[in-house]
């Protein structure tokens, strides 16, 4: 009964190690970029009458550029020696 | 090499003072990109305008000099929900709020749709101070 158990708890073991060195983790990063030149120029340019909302809208939709970074990463098994 | 199909997202609009409440917000979908893209391939200018339109009826905007780009929202953070994403912007329009002479601040929040990210995001961010009138 004792090696029975002991047998049970070195296969849940090798299971779960198996199961958490072949996980895959990683993150999103996206970024969200306009120029400062680009802001600069509609700042003086609206530093009088202002942007109206609606070409404010127009202005941002056509002056950025959005970015998406995937990071992802493996826990691997160390390579054994030769 | 093949080019996968963007998903869909939220671009979320938001419109703070300079003490850091959230006066309005409301949602655009937007495609997510694979890569580098411009927002106009992305996005329906007419749809942001609408939206706009909609939070600051008749308004004109006048920019102040704070910008906040990317790099100014914690830019090693990751959030794994919707909500934990919007916190900072509270914080950051505060930030705002205390350098530019802005009573207010509009802040654009690219992210997965959804409330849950299926993996943790570090969404996409920028920041204009200025006034209304």
């Amino acid at each position: 009964m004792r090696y029975l158990i002991i047998l049970f708890t070195v296969l849940l073991f090798t299971t779960g190690t198996e199961q958490i060195l072949g996980q895959e983790k990683g993150s999103v990063v996206y970024e969200l970029n306009y120029s400062r030149s680009d802001i600069s120029m509609m700042q003086k340019k609206a530093a009088e009458k202002g942007i109206a909302v609606k070409d404010l809208a127009n202005w941002i939709v056509k002056n950025g550029t959005v970015s998406e970074k995937i990071i992802v990463w493996e826990l691997r098994r160390p390579d054994k020696a030769c | 090499m093949g080019t996968e199909t963007p998903g869909q997202g939220v671009l979320t609009i938001f419109l703070t003072d300079e003490n850091g409440s959230v006066v309005r917000q409301e949602n655009v979908s937007v495609r997510l990109p694979n890569e580098r893209s411009m927002i106009t391939s992305l996005l329906n200018s007419s749809a942001l305008a609408g939206v706009m339109e909609r939070i600051l009826p008749g308004m004109a905007f006048y920019p102040d000099s704070v910008f906040y780009p990317d790099s100014v929202f914690y830019p090693d953070s990751v959030f794994k929900t919707s909500r934990e994403a919007q916190t900072i912007v509270a914080e950051v329009s505060r930030k705002a709020g205390s350098e530019g002479d802005g009573e207010y601040n509009i802040v654009l929040m690219i992210s997965p749709g959804g409330p849950d990210f299926e993996l943790p995001v570090n969404p996409g961010y920028v920041l204009f101070n200025g006034n209304f009138r």
